[in-house]
């Protein structure tokens, strides 16, 4: 007889030991409260799994032997080529057309000036179109992906300018008023106007966010007027172009982002001004990587970042917000700064970037936006470095800056799975805002 | 079981109470984690209810309880993956001298710790061969998995425990050393 090991004998004892911690009470209430929620599988559905035993003879057991799994196997093929060639014969009426446009990007390499350039999602045809400094995320594709908003100056005070894709044909909305600048924000989802912000201004009562129609056709309507001492920044359309939502900008907050304060919504038409972040937190905006907030596809809720007080703390989380009311949810662990958050163009997933904890890593995070099947893309845990992703218009890939601890890398793309596929742009550099337009 | 099957929660109930506290012992040592052990044993009495009709053979209602029990377990350990801290016991009773039968706290502290470098899977194989008592090949069909893989992941498993008991054991030494 083998004479025991004495250390699985002192392995045994120890879990006896470990495992004699008492089950929770409620546990088993708890349990049997939930189950009465749901009911059993049906008989037949069970019987078409082939039983629930599942003991490893069920196992290798052919799966021919299963006569129901026959059945079944038969009407999925059977559905299947019907669902193929009917959308082949559909592809067949359609004009064939792929929903991804150009890519546009911010490249800063500690150069000069960073460059904004587009470029087509191969990563060929870089063409130019500008140079600024201090201006992060401040360019913007129209819903068509035929025009871009832009920056620029007269006579000293910050405007607002629509150019293609190429550079070419700027147009700057013009403004009668020149006691205050106005700079770009957001287009509405139909491209027929756009909501601009002003963040210089000679009078308190001038702050806030503007609307006009992108072609200069309209006047200008103010929307918001900044609580003293504030600005309102940051505007971006719900789907349906009904509201708008912006960061109420604190100034007063401590210099650690590029803006903080508190998130609103507030109908197009200036109507119905509300407050969305949890009392006790700061909505925080950052200069780059992405926008902070996101509407849902249908427009019912909005996904944002807060961060809990004291703001310096920098512990931040994603919550989502129902946009008629109620208190918003947390759906994401407490982390670092959140620079960016986006919803998927389906609906099904949320992804957030969120800056390093000190170990100069930083980390991109998708999930369901119940908070759900959360998985880590990139960041410490996965083979990829680097941060911030946004979606393709068709929802099937996410791009992304891939680099190094310093920040410096190229913009690759991923699938949802964080599974890497293709690399975009080939110069190392800091990519701080990057956005891709559907196909015009 | 009949009435169980055929619809009775009353019966479920009575049938799982009894073995609520030893699932509960399992998926905590499996996950090492408090809360997350208690989410893993109500979904799998959730699943047992839901599929309790599917069970062709009764006798097999503890090994067919505790296979939903460990597939929960994987579930809770993925969805929790990305939270980096274990949860650790904030103070742990010390018995009285001569009073802690398996020797010294160190050995224990060091299981403690060896345990935790293991992989949820690896843990899985220990608790259902070391803790349940159960043969290797019952352990495997609890598992879902071939024999020769739960050998394999066992024997792995012990010897990820003992390097890292000896490693513990180690460690000390080599410090001492270096101070001199």
């Amino acid at each position: 007889m083998t004479p025991r090991d004495p250390f699985e004998t002192t392995l045994e004892h120890w879990l006896d030991a470990e495992a004699a911690e008492m089950a929770p009470a409620t546990i088993h209430d708890d349990a049997m409260r939930a189950a009465r929620l749901v009911r059993q599988r049906p008989t037949w559905f069970i019987w078409l799994r082939g039983g629930v035993d599942a003991a490893p003879r069920a196992r290798v057991r052919p799966l021919v032997a299963r006569p129901q799994v026959l059945l079944v196997l038969g009407l999925i093929l059977l559905l299947a080529t019907v669902v193929v060639v009917g959308a082949g014969v559909i592809r067949q009426l359609q004009p064939q057309s792929s929903t991804n446009g150009r890519i546009m990007f911010a490249r800063d390499r500690a150069v000069g000036k960073a460059e904004y350039v587009t470029t087509v999602p191969d990563g060929s045809d870089e063409v130019r179109f500008m140079e600024a400094d201090q201006c992060g995320q401040c360019t913007f594709w129209s819903p068509d992906g035929r025009q871009i908003m832009i920056p620029t100056t007269v006579d000293g005070r910050l405007r607002t300018a629509i150019i293609a894709p190429d550079g070419t044909q700027q147009r700057t909305l013009a403004f009668p008023d020149a006691t205050f600048g106005l700079g770009p924000g957001a287009w509405s989802p139909d491209g027929r106007q756009v909501a601009l912000e002003a963040v210089e201004a000679d009078a308190a009562s001038q702050y806030g966010i503007y609307v006009t129609d992108s072609d200069g056709s309209s006047a200008l309507r103010q929307v918001t007027t900044a609580i003293a001492g504030r600005t309102d920044e940051v505007p971006t359309y719900s789907p349906d172009g009904r509201r708008i939502a912006f960061l109420s900008k604190n100034p007063g907050n401590p210099p650690v982002v590029y803006g903080s304060g508190d998130l609103f919504i507030v109908n197009a038409d200036g109507t119905d001004l509300r407050k969305v972040n949890p009392t006790g937190t700061t909505f925080v905006a950052t200069a780059a990587n992405g926008r902070p907030m996101a509407w849902s596809p249908d427009g019912r809720q909005i996904v944002f970042n807060a961060v809990e007080e004291p703001l310096d703390a920098g512990r931040s989380a994603v919550y989502l917000a129902n946009v008629e009311g109620g208190d918003p949810v947390r759906i994401s662990e407490f982390g670092s700064w959140i620079a960016m958050v986006e919803w998927s163009p389906d609906g099904a997933w949320i992804v957030w970037g969120e800056a390093d904890n000190g170990d100069g890593r930083p980390r991109t995070w998708i999930a369901h936006p119940d908070g759900t099947a959360v998985r880590q893309l990139i960041g410490p845990g996965t083979p990829i470095s680097g941060c911030c992703a946004t979606w393709s218009p068709d929802g099937t890939r996410l791009l992304f800056q891939r680099g190094d601890s310093r920040g410096n890398g190229d913009l690759w793309t991923m699938d949802k799975n964080g599974a890497v596929l293709d690399q975009i742009t080939h110069q190392q550099a800091r990519y701080i805002w990057f956005s891709w337009a559907p196909a015009p | 079981m009949l009435r169980a099957r055929q619809g009775d929660l009353e019966a479920f109930s009575t049938l799982t109470s009894s073995r609520t506290g030893r699932l509960f012992a399992v998926a905590r040592l499996i996950l090492r984690h408090h809360e997350l052990a208690e989410d893993a044993v109500q979904e799998a009495l959730i699943r047992a209810w839901q599929d309790l009709r599917g069970l062709r053979d009764p006798d097999r209602f503890d090994a067919w309880l505790h296979r939903l029990l460990v597939r929960a377990c994987y579930r809770a350990a993925e969805r929790d993956r990305r939270h980096a801290a274990v949860e650790l016991d904030i103070e742990r009773p010390v018995p009285a001298a001569g009073g802690d039968p398996q020797g010294s706290i160190a050995v224990r502290d060091q299981l403690e710790r060896g345990f935790r470098r293991l992989s949820t899977e690896q843990r899985a194989v220990i608790v259902l061969h070391h803790y349940l008592g159960l043969s290797l090949a019952d352990a495997a069909d609890t598992l879902g998995i071939p024999l020769g893989t739960m050998q394999s992941r066992l024997s792995r498993a012990t010897q990820v425990m003992r390097a890292a008991l000896e490693a513990d054991e180690r460690t000390p030494a080599l410090a001492g050393e270096t101070l001199r």
